[in-house]
């Protein structure tokens, strides 16, 4: 045992740093680097394995052949398959888990407020699907991609539109020391 | 309350677990949807061995025009289709000839004229097989070709051209609507269905329509070496039955399936005549947009041909 002048032991007085834990509404920059990784990782682990199908129908159409209807519809329906695997991606992650393989990388989460109590929720599945129907690449849909980030920078609870309407919240959450 | 750490871990699923059974699931979920996507949107890809056939089946159906007019539920065959298939027959070696099976009204006037030109640069033996219709555009292709078959009943011939439309400034007129006229070129709005049509601008019209007649009067009678004077007696637009066709020159033969063997027989010196039928692999769309076609052609052929045609102010070989 260490002793000090006074022979106490001296470890008495000491002050050392606790650990606090952060939980609150997750920063935008954190989120975009979020779902970029998930993005990579649909795209190699759902998308690459398909190259060959995806590469057969898109190079069936020059640029004049856009307008042709035929491609369009091919177009659309290669559109809808990748849209739809991207939406299961998020919608199964954050129903189950609170968390997308992204979002895991910065401990952020997905969670569901209750108006009533303020208190922080599993998500329903129709939240998990409204807050990701941007995804799907049709109109109206689609419009969703360039409105609803926006609302993040006008919300103290970080909020796109879509989160805003199923009522939910991405929290992050990490302990840190202070004194 | 949890009572053993034991029960505490069994209780906390193991995440790792989790995401590698949802990754799963979403392969899975993923490969049925592309599985879907390949039967909806490929077809059937596979290349047919021709080297033992020798006559090459090119359909020549609905309205012939430049850009597919496709949509879910209609279809039309476009010029650059029938080209390449010809020169596909062309560059084939074991191909010795062409038969052009023709169930079509015809088209406009360049989408056939190109359809007309491949096939006499041809380096085959060609033979039109004209089932229900072959007229205007399509019976100028099927002139092109070095023998005409058709049923005693097929619908051939309406050697004529025209650019009808409907004249709406009556109707504007009617509802107070003006259309300005801004135009830099005395003829710019020729064809406007916006207004009545003057003399002359009806006289300039009705010159462009005549030359492209007399081409096509010109072509048919040099394809089938008749006599001009002969074939512009028979150009009046009017349609002829198969038997008539073949009274006044227009088809060489009344018959089916078996004269274009037997004829082809003859011709290349051989019984043994093994056909196949150039065409896309069709995709699902495709198919269902075929079927809708042809009832809908049946239907509406009438009203929706000059309706069509009214709409571009496109001179048609109708």
């Amino acid at each position: 045992m260490v002793h000090d002048v006074n022979n106490k032991p001296a470890y008495d007085n000491i002050e050392i740093p606790g650990q606090r834990l952060y939980v609150g509404p997750a920063s935008p920059i954190k989120r975009l680097l979020a779902f970029t990784i998930d993005l990579l990782i649909i795209n190699m682990v759902f998308l690459m394995p398909f190259q060959g199908l995806i590469s057969r129908i898109v190079p069936k159409g020059d640029f004049f052949s856009i307008i042709n209807t035929t491609f369009s519809i091919e177009l659309i329906l290669l559109a809808l398959f990748i849209g739809t695997v991207m939406l299961l991606y998020f919608t199964i992650f954050e129903f189950f888990m609170a968390q997308t393989p992204g979002k895991m990388f910065f401990s952020l989460f997905v969670v569901s407020i209750k108006q009533k109590d303020k208190k922080l929720q599993k998500l329903s599945f129709w939240q998990t699907i409204i807050r990701n129907i941007f995804l799907i690449p049709v109109f109206p849909f689609a419009l969703l991609i360039l409105i609803d980030p926006i609302f993040v920078f006008f919300n103290h609870n970080s909020q796109r539109l879509l989160e805003m309407l199923s009522k939910t919240v991405v929290i992050e959450r990490f302990s840190y020391d202070s004194y | 309350m949890i009572a053993t750490k034991k029960e505490a871990e069994k209780k906390e699923p193991n995440r790792f677990f989790q995401i590698i059974k949802i990754f799963l699931i979403l392969f899975v979920i993923s490969f049925l949807l592309a599985g879907c996507l390949s039967i909806l949107l490929l077809g059937s890809t596979e290349e047919i061995d021709i080297s033992d056939k020798n006559v090459a089946l090119i359909k020549i159906y609905d309205v012939i025009t430049l850009s597919g007019e496709e949509s879910m539920f209609t279809t039309t065959q476009t010029s650059q289709d029938i080209l390449d298939f010809i020169e596909k027959a062309d560059n084939t070696p074991s191909i010795r000839a062409v038969v052009f099976e023709i169930n079509s009204p015809g088209g406009t006037v360049v989408a056939s004229k190109e359809v007309v030109d491949a096939i006499k640069k041809s380096n085959k033996t060609t033979v039109a097989w004209i089932r229900e219709i072959g007229t205007s555009g399509a019976y100028w292709a099927a002139s092109a070709t070095d023998h005409i078959i058709c049923d005693e009943l097929s619908i051939v011939g309406s050697i004529g051209v025209y650019g009808s439309y409907v004249d709406f400034g009556g109707l504007l007129k009617d509802y107070n609507v003006t259309y300005n006229r801004l135009i830099a070129g005395k003829y710019k709005d020729l064809g406007t269905p916006l207004k009545e049509m003057e003399k002359d601008e009806e006289e300039i019209m009705q010159k462009k329509l005549d030359l492209i007649h007399d081409y096509f009067i010109r072509d048919v009678s040099s394809n089938r070496e008749m006599a001009y004077n002969d074939v512009e007696k028979l150009a009046t637009g009017e349609y002829f039955l198969g038997i008539e066709a073949k009274e006044n020159g227009l088809v060489d033969e009344l018959g089916s399936y078996d004269s274009v063997i037997s004829y082809l027989s003859t011709k290349l010196n051989t019984t043994d005549i093994n056909v196949v039928e150039f065409a896309k692999p069709k995709t699902f769309f495709e198919r269902l947009a075929e079927a809708n076609s042809k009832v809908g052609y049946f239907v509406g052929r009438g009203i929706g041909d000059s309706y069509t045609v009214e709409k571009n102010s496109v001179p048609m070989l109708k």
